[in-house]
């Protein structure tokens, strides 16, 4: 089985599969042809195309080659196999015929199948992508990542070092190889086009120990990653290859421009080649000793990067030979640890290593990992919805096998044995649940287009989420075991008809047990259904708390733009005259109102951030430094103003505020507060720690309002330190503009940049709106999904109270026709009936109630602002959903008072 | 090869192709079959019995390619073996026999 691609609509790729054993396409073509031209002949519908495919389908495959018919001129193939094949086929008949003749079960039934496998489906093969499915790599289970894990007890993880990297392949003996890597910007140029692109920078033996051979070309040589900066050569992944080169062969052995040097492509990495972390999918690979061309940024401290223990940058994975566990590798790696600890102590004690599988560690650290943390939530509420539709179904079943008591009787009175009623029951089940199945499927494949809407995937690109054969075989076992599961009682109550009984009215105490079971399942909806509400409150509630939280600056009519200079460009003076170029350029653009510039946008995704260090007590003679990570920025004078941050005391950045001059920094009043408390910050000094040299002091001139200016929104009094740009080079910075007009004045802006400088890769011009709605797609998809899925428990449960009820109404009928002749009144008879059915709405009720309070826990990571147990919710969600199911009392409730005791007596 | 072996179903596939000659493809076997029974017969089941038969040695097909004014498909021709006809004489042998000297039944 293949995956529907190459341009096969689902559809054609169904009939495909079904077609499979005719191997002559024209033997296909031609049944096709024929099948269709009858259908239209004999004014068919779609599904008795459909009905004679799964038979040539099925015929084909078990029947072909059997033994000929004796059976006469409907029996179709003989043989033990073909036998009991086709007395499948004539149960499979009988049942399609039994819910042709049921519309309306078939009506509400099918679809609600179809939601449920159809929604597991889409969950599965995302959870399939990202936790199940080994990597596209020669034998991916010997392949293991490593992790720095901080000895100290607050579990840290972190990369390695580049002299931590050596020590490890040159003293580690049970890996066949260790390989390293780390992610980079590029910027790639071929003819006059510039562009941006994710590349990684890798050891020579990235490929080997990966375990991937390129489609074309070769792999890094040895010697190509033993001499710095002496062997220009990039290997580019096949999306590059067919987007940028037209996928041309001779593409293997040209030169391209990156970062403005020209590179030789050796290879091209095979499709499948998987991305080692899911944020990005690198598309250019180069050796690491070509770093200062790749890494230009860290040129001015090399020494410090390629000689420094601290600073930590690399990723490493091994591959282990077979008969070696990951244990034993785990204990030869800490032991170097330790050495490296005693030999390096200031930058090595407190770090240990850990490994994990490398297909487990694309998550991430094994901590934390909000997306597996979402995948389990998700797959713990589409089981819920999948065992609310299993009750749901049962109990529509339940009652028709109750109507169909005479029929099987009579089937049992003229031979059938109970085991052949039974597995009739059980076949009309799988046939419902089948075709559930394939509606769900399809509906599967939607969902997956729309996933990137939902904002699923759009934050891990490196995930392949796909519909395979893995994803198609667990659908199908998902349905069958929903066709048993749902079908098993009412076929087993169905078959044990009592023979003596049945053509009568049935017993008083077989209508009260079937009365309970059917009463227990509508308990177990409420209580899933109320969980799920419960959980959509919760996130419906976060998403409006976030979405209304004060952010300390306006983000409406903001527009930003990432601007990237030569990376190799090294004039500081030069750059800040093309920034400045460049916004003069914008500022003459109709509809900009202001225009600064800054190292990085709020909600961008990028953080910037650095240790400080104060003197506690200045005016002690014992004064000491402390020290602190804080967030940054780097912004010229403008900023404050076009952000519309109230600046609350001193001043903002000036003209005299230039390089050379005296450094100065403005900090917000959380900072101060926490630095200075009860004293004006003005004046004061801190220091920032800088890579090379001392530290350097920097003078506060103002003070600003707090704000939420990056990606999380729970950081609004986060300590944040400002820096001029004008004593801070930088080699990309963000344009922001307060501009009106929308996307015609973001093409202004791109067209002004063109005119500027052809050479700066155009950026995307977006609102700072957009950027937040990105930020907040997870917290958005959580609550549009669990919303999804509350409400249509929610209506699956009232469906099945409404079933119940009506059914007890039915069975009750004699008993309200004496009452009503003995005087009873309708509103009586409305209140028995509403009263009588309150029991299991409140059991489900309160169950759900503690099953929630149970397991909302588990949401805390992604609530902000209301508690996992917030009683207003519980009650809310409790109440409406008693409302809702005493509402769906009331009808059968209503047509029970409106029977005519004389008939119903006469009855 | 004796008679018996072969289902009714499978006798008058073998007799629809005898009667369509050279236009004995898959379609107008399905219209024959369904205009000389006078029910609907469904395609998938034709087509299975002409590979099952094709399998026992009883038709042999290839494909035709079409008719230069027409255009269009190649399409898989069928016709019969010598075996086919051995058993198809025999059962008319049979079928008559058994007929001979009894009245004709009518459709009341």
């Amino acid at each position: 089985m293949k995956p529907p691609q190459g341009g096969l609509s689902p559809r054609e790729w169904l009939i495909q599969l079904l077609l499979a054993p005719l191997t002559d396409a024209r033997d296909r073509a031609e049944f096709l042809f024929d099948l269709e031209a009858l259908r239209r002949e004999r004014r068919r519908g779609r599904t008795w195309f459909w009905y004679e495919l799964f038979r040539i389908a099925c015929a084909l495959r078990f029947n072909r080659a059997a033994a000929p018919s004796t059976a006469g001129h409907e029996a179709g193939g003989g043989g033990r196999v073909g036998m009991f094949f086709e007395s499948i086929m004539a149960d499979v008949r009988l049942a399609l015929r039994m819910l042709g003749r049921a519309p309306v079960l078939t009506l509400v039934a099918l679809p609600t199948i179809a939601l449920a496998i159809g929604a597991t489906t889409v969950l599965f093969s995302f959870a399939d992508a990202l936790l199940l499915r080994p990597l596209p790599v020669r034998e991916p289970d010997r392949l293991l990542s490593f992790y720095h894990v901080s000895t100290d007890g607050r579990r840290d993880f972190s990369d390695f070092s580049y002299p931590d990297y050596v020590d490890l392949r040159e003293q580690s003996r049970r890996f066949t190889g260790i390989a390293a890597r780390s992610g980079v910007d590029v910027r790639l140029g071929i003819g006059r086009e510039a562009e941006s692109v994710q590349g990684q920078i890798v050891s020579g033996n990235h490929f080997d120990v990966l375990g991937v051979t390129p489609e074309l070309g070769r792999t890094f040589l040895p010697e190509e990653d033993r001499t710095a900066g002496t062997h220009a050569v990039v290997i580019i992944s096949r999306s590059l290859f067919e987007r940028r080169f037209g996928a041309d062969p001779s593409t293997v052995g040209e030169s391209i421009a990156l970062n403005g040097r020209s590179f030789t492509v050796i290879g091209v990495a095979p499709a499948a080649m998987p991305a080692l972390d899911l944020e990005t999918r690198p598309e250019l690979w180069v050796p690491l000793m070509m770093h200062d061309i790749i890494l230009p940024g860290f040129r001015a401290f090399e020494t410090s990067l390629f000689g420094n223990r601290g600073t930590h940058w690399l990723q490493l994975m091994g591959r282990l030979p077979a008969g070696i566990s990951a244990e034993v590798a785990e204990t030869e790696l800490q032991a170097i640890a330790r050495r490296q600890a005693e030999m390096y102590p200031e930058t090595n004690e407190s770090w240990g290593i850990l490994v994990t599988p490398t297909s487990g560690a694309r998550t991430g650290p094994p901590a934390g990992r909000p997306l597996v943390r979402l995948t389990v939530l998700l797959a713990v509420v589409v089981a819920m919805v999948l065992l609310i539709a299993c009750a749901n179904i049962a109990n529509l079943l339940l009652a028709r096998a109750s109507g169909r008591r005479q029929e099987m009787g009579v089937r049992l009175a003229i031979g059938a044995s109970r085991r052949r009623l039974l597995r009739q029951g059980l076949t009309e089940a799988t046939v419902l649940a089948g075709l559930g199945g394939c509606a769900g499927v399809l509906l599967a494949v939607w969902g997956m287009r729309l996933m990137p809407a939902l904002g699923l995937t759009s934050r891990v690109p490196g995930l392949d989420v796909r519909l395979d054969a893995r994803v198609l075989a667990f659908a199908t076992g998902l349905a069958l075991v929903t066709g048993i599961l749902f079908g098993l009682f009412p076929a087993l109550q169905a078959s044990s008809v009592n023979l003596a009984r049945s053509g009568r009215r049935p017993s008083e105490e077989g209508a009260r047990r079937r009365v309970a079971l059917r009463q227990t399942l509508v308990i177990i909806q409420l209580a899933f259904a109320l969980v799920l509400l419960i959980g959509a409150g919760l996130t419906l509630r976060t998403l409006w708390n976030l979405q209304r939280v004060p952010l300390g600056f306006d983000p409406d009519d903001l527009l930003v733009a990432r601007v990237d200079l030569n990376p190799l460009d090294e004039d500081a003076a030069r750059e800040i005259r093309i920034y400045e170029q460049i916004a003069d350029g914008v500022r003459s653009i109709p509809g900009v109102r202001d225009v600064s510039l800054a190292r990085v946008s709020p909600f961008s995704g990028l953080r910037m951030a650095n240790d400080i260090f104060w003197e506690s007590d200045e005016r002690g003679s014992s004064a000491t430094r402390e020290r602190m990570n804080v967030d940054m920025n780097v912004v010229d004078g403008g900023y404050f103003r076009t952000m519309g941050i109230p600046v609350l005391t001193g001043r903002v950045f000036g003209a005299k505020d230039r390089a050379g001059a005296s450094n100065v920094a403005i900090v917000n009043q959380a900072l101060a507060a926490r630095l200075w408390p009860g004293e004006d910050a003005v004046g004061k000094t801190i220091w920032d720690w800088r890579t090379q040299g001392p530290d350097r002091a920097l003078e506060v001139v103002g003070v600003v309002a707090n704000g939420r200016y990056y990606r999380s929104w729970r950081n609004a009094d986060q300590p944040f330190v400002f820096l001029p740009l004008a004593q801070n080079s930088m080699r990309a910075a963000t344009l922001h503009m307060r501009a009106s007009g929308g996307a015609a004045t973001a093409e202004r802006v791109r067209e002004a940049l063109r005119d500027t400088d052809p050479a700066i890769p155009i950026p995307e011009v977006r609102g700072v709106r957009d950027a937040m709605a990105d930020a907040l797609a997870l917290q958005r998809t959580n609550a549009r999904l669990l919303g999804l899925f509350g409400g249509l428990a929610a209506l699956m449960s009232v469906i099945g109270v409404y079933g119940v009820v009506s059914f007890t109404v039915s069975q009750r009928t004699h008993e309200i026709g004496v009452r009503m002749a003995l005087g009873a009144r309708p509103a009586d008879i409305r209140r028995l009936v509403v009263l009588g059915s309150a029991r299991p709405i409140v059991i489900g009720g309160a169950i759900g109630w503690i099953a929630a309070a149970a397991l909302t826990g588990y949401l805390a990571p992604f609530l902000y602002g209301v508690a996992p147990r917030d009683p207003l919710t519980f009650g809310l969600f409790g109440a409406v959903l008693a409302a809702v199911g005493l509402a769906a009392t009331y009808i059968p409730a209503w047509r029970a008072t409106r029977l005519d005791p004389l008939l119903v007596l006469r009855d | 090869m004796p008679p018996e072996v072969l289902g009714g179903f499978e006798h008058h596939v073998l007799l629809a192709v005898l009667r369509l000659g050279k236009e004995a493809y898959s379609m107008p076997i399905v219209v024959e079959l369904q205009s000389r029974t006078g029910r609907e017969v469904s395609p998938s089941k034709v087509y299975v019995a002409l590979r099952r038969l094709e399998d026992r040695g009883l038709l042999r097909s290839r494909f035709v390619p079409p008719p230069v004014a027409e255009g269009g498909r190649e399409r898989r021709m069928f016709s019969l073996q010598p075996a086919a006809l051995v058993i198809l004489r025999e059962s008319k042998r049979v079928f008559t026999g058994l007929w001979e000297d009894l009245p004709i039944l009518d459709e009341s």
